[in-house]
């Protein structure tokens, strides 16, 4: 009579591959980008819980000036093959005289403008920067500069100095947009990093690997939960209390000082956050269709401010039971019981293992849409599927030891 | 009569919320604050009360911290809520977009000049035009009636002066301009003046000239140009290249008149 085995050790098993499945889960949301696969369950778990139930919490509109800069261009002439300036090779850029103009608009009301973003990579020298740093130098700490990340990794130096510059730079797999990084690399802090910073008075602390805000330990790379999508922009029908996000034409609010109140010209900033750049040529592939980019950087701090980067205690409980059972399962040869109809079409035995293979399907997905539903925080479930899938072939492929595991009195 | 049926259809649409300033960027119809005709830059405020003359009149509204308004005697059609169904609808069926291969889009060759009202008729008649055998334009209907539309053509080269009206039959409205003119020295301007709508709504005609290249030397600069982009389709060339080049050239054109040039 063999002796029965102790419940612990399938326990101590299940508990450790359920941190395992943990460590996964963590490891992979730390990275700065994801599968685009995901994007699927992304976008409709997104969909089902902001359209279909309504649960989409916004901004206020009257907290944000959008200013597109698309009509604002003009061009520069470049070096020809021979290092000479030719007027026959030209590269578009912003107009930065309409840039100073526009910033020197918002210099009066400094103080009552939360921030400004400006959105423009100004790398290229042109005749008029002298007139947007004087301006800028001006603004100081309230307007915020853009660079980009260069091929080496490094941020590429810009013609204007800004008192505060950060990297509008994200990576991403399959040229879909998912998450932006806090810091790029681990090192260069990111728009949506400081501009929450800035407005929120935060600092993000990085010891040891683990990124730590006043709240919590943060996500290094939450994936962004669009709450300001190109359906919110809107006209009006009514007036008495509406308010509407709106992208306003920087030639048009230029334009309106010859027409305009001055009181109502300091609407426009007063108590906002101004985001300057291009609507419709920077433009970004997210599971919610093609978003300007700055819409997608005003999200990602939408993200942040939101508190859905924080890693919530109950969630990492919530995550830990789900990982539990799934390990249970596998560990304790559990089948669900399927539905005949279900069992006759998979008569194959590649037909068979996808069948099974629907109970983990069936539970990472319930998974990602609980963690979505309640914290806000979207999951990927894809590695996590083939990781459980991996254990669960070489559980049943080591006979000895699973039965060492599992013996039990006869 | 038509201004007196359309008062009858007097609206009262909405006061202005407090202490928020909206201004007028655009108007179709006729809308009245108090006594005021409402025209573009107008700023509204608390105070006013507007007024639609017609079912068709509507004001496009700017705020600087609300955003853009539509108000519209029409009943106004509901919010877009349905993004849920929507995405579904484009996931089952999905939206098929134009490319565009050339930089700038062109209006399509079978589109010709239709001038809508008499904003249309002070841009159109204005800087440099190519007048080939004729110069023809059609004129909106409704805005243009036949029976009430005077349209007069003032040339002048500093020294005389030529006023006719220009006949409009089925809409369309023609300008010959005699062939022993074309190649005067003589600096000609022209204007035209839609009656009474200029004289009613104050409106001071601009001043346009008339260039007048022979249909000869049109067609060789366009086969030249043609050879030269070597482009087949003459559809695609007439929206590419001809176009672009007789206006920068010449002046503005009616598109179906360099067809038979191509």
């Amino acid at each position: 009579m063999s002796k029965a085995s102790p419940p612990y050790r399938i326990w101590a098993l299940t508990t450790f591959n359920a941190l395992v499945m943990l460590l996964i889960t963590f490891f992979w949301l730390r990275l700065p980008y994801t599968f685009g696969d995901e994007a699927f369950l992304i976008k409709w778990t997104a969909l089902t819980k902001k359209s279909l139930l309504g649960i989409d919490p916004k901004p206020n509109p009257e907290s944000v000036l959008f200013v597109d800069i698309s009509q604002s261009k003009t061009t520069l002439d470049q070096l020809n093959a021979f290092g000479e300036p030719s007027p026959y090779h030209r590269v578009v850029i912003t107009d930065r005289s309409q840039l100073a103009e526009f910033l020197a608009m918002i210099v009066p009301h400094r103080n009552e403008t939360r921030l400004v973003l400006m959105d423009v990579l100004l790398d290229l020298p042109s005749e008029q920067d002298s007139l947007l740093q004087a301006v800028v130098d001006s603004l100081g700490s309230k307007i915020l500069g853009v660079t980009h990340v260069d091929t080496s990794g490094a941020a590429s130096p810009t013609v204007i100095q800004f008192e505060r510059q950060a990297v509008a730079t994200y990576r991403s797999a399959q040229g879909l947009f998912l998450k932006y990084p806090l810091l790029f690399s681990d090192s260069l802090p990111t728009v949506p990093l400081m501009m929450y910073e800035q407005l929120h008075q935060q600092e993000l602390i990085r010891k040891g690997g683990i990124y730590r805000f006043a709240q919590g330990v943060s996500l290094p790379a939450p994936i962004v939960d669009f709450k300001v999508r190109n359906s919110d922009f809107r006209t009006g029908r009514s007036l008495g209390g509406e308010s509407n996000f709106t992208i306003y034409s920087m030639g048009d609010i230029l334009e309106s000082r010859a027409f305009m109140h001055p009181e109502d010209q300091a609407d426009f900033f007063q108590g906002k956050v101004v985001l300057i750049g291009d609507f419709y040529n920077d433009v970004h592939d997210t599971p919610f269709g093609k978003i300007p980019g700055l819409l997608v950087i005003y999200n990602a701090y939408l993200t942040l401010v939101g508190g859905e980067n924080i890693v919530s205690f109950f969630w990492i409980v919530l995550l830990l039971i789900t990982y539990w059972i799934l390990s249970w399962r596998v560990f304790k040869d559990i089948d669900l019981e399927k539905p005949r109809w279900l069992v006759r079409l998979f008569k194959s035995k590649l037909g068979i293992w996808i069948l099974n293979t629907l109970d983990e399907v069936v539970i990472l997905i319930l998974l990602t849409i609980g963690s979505y539903f309640l914290f806000n925080i979207h999951i990927n479930v894809l590695i996590l599927l083939v990781y459980i899938k991996v254990v669960e072939y070489i559980w049943d492929s080591l006979p000895r030891f699973k039965s060492m595991i599992t013996k039990t009195a006869k | 009569m038509m201004k007196n049926i359309a008062l009858l259809l007097l609206l009262v649409a909405t006061t202005v919320a407090c202490a928020q300033s909206y201004y007028v960027i655009s108007i179709e119809g006729e809308i009245y604050a108090g006594d005021q005709l409402l025209a573009p830059k107008d700023r509204l405020t608390n105070e006013m009360e507007l007024r639609f003359i017609g079912a068709e009149s509507s004001a496009y509204l700017m705020s600087p911290s609300k955003g853009y308004f539509v108000l519209s005697a029409k009943e106004g059609y509901p919010l877009n809520g349905k993004e849920f169904l929507v995405a579904v609808k484009n996931a089952l069926l999905p939206p098929s977009e134009l490319k565009n291969t050339a930089i700038r889009a062109l209006y399509a060759a079978d589109q010709h000049i239709v001038l809508e009202d008499t904003y249309d008729m002070l841009s159109f008649f204005r800087g440099r035009l190519l007048y080939l055998d004729t110069l023809v334009f059609d004129l909106d209907p409704e805005y243009f009636p036949e029976g009430t539309t005077r349209v007069e053509w003032i040339s002048t080269n500093g020294k005389d002066t030529l006023r006719r009206d220009l006949p409009v039959v089925d809409r369309k409205c023609q300008l010959h301009w005699p062939e022993q003119f074309h190649s005067s020295t003589d600096q000609w301007q022209h204007q035209v003046v839609a009656h009474p709508w200029y004289g009613e709504d104050e409106l001071s005609p601009y001043t346009f000239q008339l260039a007048t290249p022979t249909a000869a030397q049109v067609q060789a600069e366009l086969q030249a140009l043609r050879e030269l982009v070597k482009q087949n389709t003459a559809q695609d060339f007439l929206l590419e290249y001809a176009l672009p080049y007789v206006r920068m050239r010449f002046g503005k054109v009616h598109p179906e008149s360099l067809r038979k040039y191509l």
